[in-house]
């Protein structure tokens, strides 16, 4: 299991780059986490939204209520320009992280 | 025999008990346990189970409350802030206007020079005016409410020294230089003095348009005083008899 502090901190990164691919919602998007993860990033579910309603505060993505092809009530999430922003420096600093560790572990085994 | 609806409006009243809000966000919730539940039906466990699967994947009610409150603090905290700049600003632009405009006319032979510059000021003036007619109507909290009080305060302050010819204006804050403020009050009468005297109807235009803000402050401030008499009202329990 990933520590709690890390799964909160990819929270936002995660959704963002999810909403890229186009329009979403709460129990789809936590579906999508869980496989992509092999259900090792486990969000408790009810946590997402709180997350999803900052992120729509600080307009990195809107909301509308839609129905879905089964009838059922929806609420859509979709990234704005400033979520697309947000993204972009997520994957700047994610992938900076990520080199660095990569590096450190490459010259433990030289 | 479980009842899978009578569970889910047990739950749903739980949620409400912790002070999650309806419709927004519990309905969200909701949908999301009722997704949870008919993806386990499949599963071949009986229905209580997956209820409480699901609501224990969706964890617990205080925990939830507790993140939607951070982010409602966190947002009435931006719109707080926003807010007070926006007040600040729209008073600069109208306070800023006004005197332009005072001094884009051409006071001696008294024909108004209908120029950029005095129509400039003038958009000016309802562009300022129109922003804190919308700031006074989404004005809500304490501390925004506290500083456009400020704000309107002193534009109908300084609005009455525009009221005043400019020798009564000059004695006023000859007399008043003592306080914080004699520089500021040196420098305005310098700038009125300079000019010759205008019109009363002139000057009271000038000075109602600095009163505007004022008199927005004071008409939402008693509709949002009857609206919460009314919820007031509406939330007492009836009695008979």
């Amino acid at each position: 299991m990933i520590r709690k502090e890390l799964v909160a901190a990819s929270a936002e990164p995660l959704i963002l780059s999810l909403l890229a691919k186009g329009e979403s919602y709460g129990y789809a998007i936590i579906q999508e986490v869980k496989a992509r993860s092999g259900g090792k990033l486990n969000w408790t579910d009810g946590m997402l939204y709180p997350v999803l309603h900052r992120m729509e505060h600080r307009g990195l993505i809107k909301s509308r209520w839609a129905e879905s092809e089964s009838g059922r009530k929806r609420k859509y999430y979709s990234l704005k320009k400033d979520g697309k922003t947000a993204m972009a420096k997520h994957h700047e600093q994610w992938s900076l992280v990520h080199s660095v560790l990569a590096s450190l572990k490459k010259e433990q085994y030289v | 025999m479980f009842d899978l609806e009578q569970s889910i409006a047990e739950w749903r009243q739980q949620m409400l008990d912790a002070g999650i809000k309806a419709p927004v966000p519990l309905e969200e919730l909701e949908i999301h346990l009722r997704e949870e539940i008919e993806m386990q039906m499949k599963s071949g466990l009986s229905e209580r189970e997956i209820f409480n699967s699901a609501v224990q994947k969706i964890g617990q009610a205080r925990v939830i409350q507790t993140e939607f409150k951070k982010v409602e603090a966190d947002h009435k905290m931006r719109r707080t802030i926003l807010l007070i700049t926006g007040w600040l600003a729209a008073g600069v632009t109208l306070l800023y206007g006004t005197l332009y405009f005072s001094f884009g006319w051409d006071f001696i032979s008294f024909h108004p020079k209908w120029d950029l510059e005095t129509s400039t000021a003038l958009f000016i003036i309802l562009l300022a005016e129109t922003g804190i007619w919308f700031l006074a109507k989404v004005s809500r909290d304490r501390t925004s409410h506290i500083v456009s009080l400020l704000v309107c305060v002193l534009l109908a302050w300084f609005a009455l020294f525009h009221c005043l010819p400019a020798e009564q204006r000059h004695m006023t804050f000859v007399s008043s230089n003592t306080s914080g403020g004699a520089i500021v009050g040196e420098a305005l009468t310098d700038a009125f003095n300079s000019e010759p005297p205008s019109p009363i109807w002139f000057r009271g235009g000038l000075t109602l348009l600095l009163c505007v803000p004022c008199i927005f402050w004071v008409w939402r401030a008693r509709l949002q005083m009857n609206q919460r008499r009314n919820s007031m009202r509406e939330s007492q329990p009836i009695h008979s008899g």
